[in-house]
């Protein structure tokens, strides 16, 4: 039983944080946090407040090998589809917003399709970009995407990206009005996007990668230099 | 085309000690972003690989520990809840657990380590001379604060990852008066940082 007095669940909370309950107590407690907001307030209190215990021991080096290791194991999960990362409680919203833009924009299409206006997405239709440098004198990254498939932001070489500095990854829609971020990614490997996440794939769509922050741009639009942009064209319809 | 980095190793050494929002970086990995991982693991590895490593004791497993850790904060970025507390606090908690379940199944048996015990003692007694943050001030004032045998307790199950009978054994004293003294440590602790 977790305890319902404060103090008493206070420190039950804090034995578990440390690790001295017994395997049944300690799984009581990871059954009962989703649903106690208390246990799980005292369960952030104690992490924070003992943080600064782990700052007794001298730092030890792990061997390089570790986040290579790391690094298969994630991409090993992720081409089995297994490990991708739990949804959190905003992705579904993301999603069904996503959707139901992407399901408008479809109908829209469609409705444009019957009076001969606009071409239809047709399923595989692949895409690419060039993305350059801003003043063309430098072609970095590749573009390709098809319709109900992948997006692969291919780099051609190692962009150089200065410390505390990251690269992001935006696209616009043609007459879009301003561009929506795809996330920040690595300056020397490839990228792999769901199309179904961006909010439309289409002709002379734009996708630029620009230097923000470490940790991305905090306003939600490109706030660094352009590094790489260009525009899709149609590669080929199956 | 831009002259490549000599290597990212070199990169990420010398970002070693700038400041990182993990909290950002915490909730992009929920999102599946890699780099946000990464982030993390470079930030905050050595320190990690001291705390796994002290209680593990073995290298290779305390790499494997670390291993596992991280691809479990991948799968749970998402259940953290940066308006309860720091995403740093929230990223231990993981890694001390995958630690902690590594030690028990390799060996829960209670033995005296006088040695060992020093070693721990003399790095509270040098963590305290340090005055690096508020946070930390507030915390060793309070374990300060406890009695001697209650304050060892709460070290021995937090830096070393001991269980109530390790700490009994190194302790000399019965189960019973350490788990006592662990949660009765524990509250007054609760009461000095509130």
């Amino acid at each position: 039983m977790i305890p319902a007095d404060p103090l008493e669940r206070a420190a039950t909370a804090a034995e578990y944080v440390i690790g001295t309950l017994s395997v049944a107590e300690h799984d009581e407690v990871v059954q009962a946090l989703p649903r106690d907001a208390g246990l799980q307030q005292d369960v952030y209190f104690w992490q924070d407040k003992l943080l600064a215990m782990t700052r007794m021991l001298a730092p030890v080096e792990p061997s390089p090998a570790v986040w290579s290791r790391i690094e298969l194991s994630l991409n090993q999960a992720k081409a089995g589809g297994s490990a991708a990362p739990s949804q959190p409680w905003w992705e579904g919203l993301t999603f069904w917003r996503f959707g139901a833009a992407f399901a408008s924009v479809l109908a829209v299409v469609f409705a444009l399709q019957l009076t001969g206006k606009v071409e239809a997405p047709v399923p595989g239709t692949r895409y690419l970009a060039v993305l350059q440098s801003p003043d063309k004198q430098d072609a970095g990254w590749i573009v390709e995407a098809s319709v109900g498939g992948k997006l692969r932001l291919i780099p051609l070489g190692t962009t150089t990206v200065a410390p505390q500095k990251a690269l992001q990854f935006w696209t616009k829609a043609k007459d879009a009005s301003a561009p929506t971020s795809l996330g920040l990614v690595p300056p020397d490997r490839v990228t792999e996007i769901d199309v179904a996440n961006l909010p439309v794939l289409e002709r002379e769509q734009l996708f630029e990668l620009t230097l923000e922050p470490e940790t991305g741009s905090p306003i939600g639009r490109p706030t660094g230099p352009i590094l790489y942009l260009g525009r899709t064209v149609v590669a080929s319809a199956r | 085309m831009s002259p490549a980095l000599p290597g990212l190793t070199t990169m990420t050494t010398e970002t070693d000690d700038l400041p990182l929002d993990f909290e950002a970086a915490l909730l992009r990995c929920a999102q599946g972003d890699q780099y946000a991982l990464r982030a993390i693991y470079e930030r905050e590895r050595r320190w990690l690989m001291a705390t796994v490593l002290r209680i593990v004791r073995r290298r290779e497993l305390a790499e494997e520990v670390l291993h596992d850790a991280f691809l479990q904060i991948w799968r749970k970025a998402g259940s953290y809840n940066p308006r309860l507390g720091s995403a740093r606090g929230w990223i231990y908690t993981v890694v001390r657990h995958r630690a902690l379940n590594a030690l028990r199944a390799i060996s829960n048996s209670p033995e005296r380590d006088d040695e060992r015990h020093e070693e721990l003692m003399e790095a509270h007694a040098a963590w305290q001379s340090v005055d690096d943050s508020a946070e930390k001030r507030a915390l060793a004032q309070c374990l300060e604060r406890l009695e001697e045998q209650r304050r060892q307790s709460v070290l021995l199950a937090f830096v070393d990852g001991y269980s109530h009978e390790q700490v009994a054994a190194q302790l000399g004293a019965p189960l019973g008066t350490v788990k006592s003294w662990i949660r009765r440590g524990l509250i007054a602790l609760k009461e000095c940082l509130s």
